[in-house]
């Protein structure tokens, strides 16, 4: 686990506009499958900007899609202002 | 499109349970982790289906002042309500169809997608047989 993360440090610390998230839909798409829990993103690589995780969502629906998962619809996060 | 509008693009409405989990240890993280961990979702719960088409204002109405009381084995646990939802559920689907409006990655909604507009109470922790 730790050369994946060094993996995805070195490559998400690139300077670059586009980093790569590929390396962090593989991991999500791992943790899920195999119910093991992941450090946060954001814990080793910092804050990163919203522009870039809107980009996730769309990696991941190809990776959903690719092991035969029908995509259902969409679920809005943090819309809750008691939370 | 006004609200009338949106609400004419909706087929139905239902109360629902998200059975919500996550990948990252007790429950730490930003906004970047939770996008990334597909918002967090487990699985959805859908309740009865209820039409609008016959009475779009009143469900316009009613989305916003609604009030929900969530009981765990007979007690009651949580209230809250569509207020507590960016001020009514719709307003969080119309936000959620103007962010992938200007989203260059994110396709728009399609015909027959289901929405799940945000948590109506708190989220708690849930039991094997509690209802």
């Amino acid at each position: 686990m730790l050369s994946l993360h060094s993996d995805r440090i070195e490559t998400m610390s690139a300077p670059t506009d586009t980093p790569d998230l590929n390396p962090i839909v593989a991991q999500v798409v791992s943790s899920l499958a195999s119910h093991r829990q992941i450090p946060p993103f954001s814990h080793l690589l910092g804050e990163r900007g919203i522009a870039d995780a809107y980009r996730l969502p769309a990696l991941l629906r190809a990776a959903f899609e690719a092991r035969g998962e029908l995509i259902t619809g969409r679920n809005i996060g943090f819309t809750n202002r008691q939370m | 499109m006004d609200d009338i509008d949106l609400l004419g693009c909706i087929d139905w409405i239902a109360l629902g349970y998200e059975m919500v989990q996550s990948i990252f240890p007790e429950w730490k993280f930003a906004a970047f982790d939770t996008i990334a961990a597909n918002a967090l979702h487990g699985t959805l719960l859908v309740g009865k289906r209820h039409a609008i088409a016959t009475r779009k204002e009143a469900w316009r109405n009613e989305l916003a002042s609604f009030t929900v009381e969530l009981s765990c084995n007979g007690r009651p646990s949580q209230t809250g309500g569509g207020a507590v939802v960016l001020d009514s559920p719709l307003l969080a689907l119309r936000h959620l169809v103007e962010l992938l409006a200007a989203d260059p990655h994110n396709p728009a909604l399609r015909a027959g997608e289901i929405v799940s507009t945000g948590t109506l109470t708190l989220a708690m922790p849930v039991r094997a047989g509690e209802v």
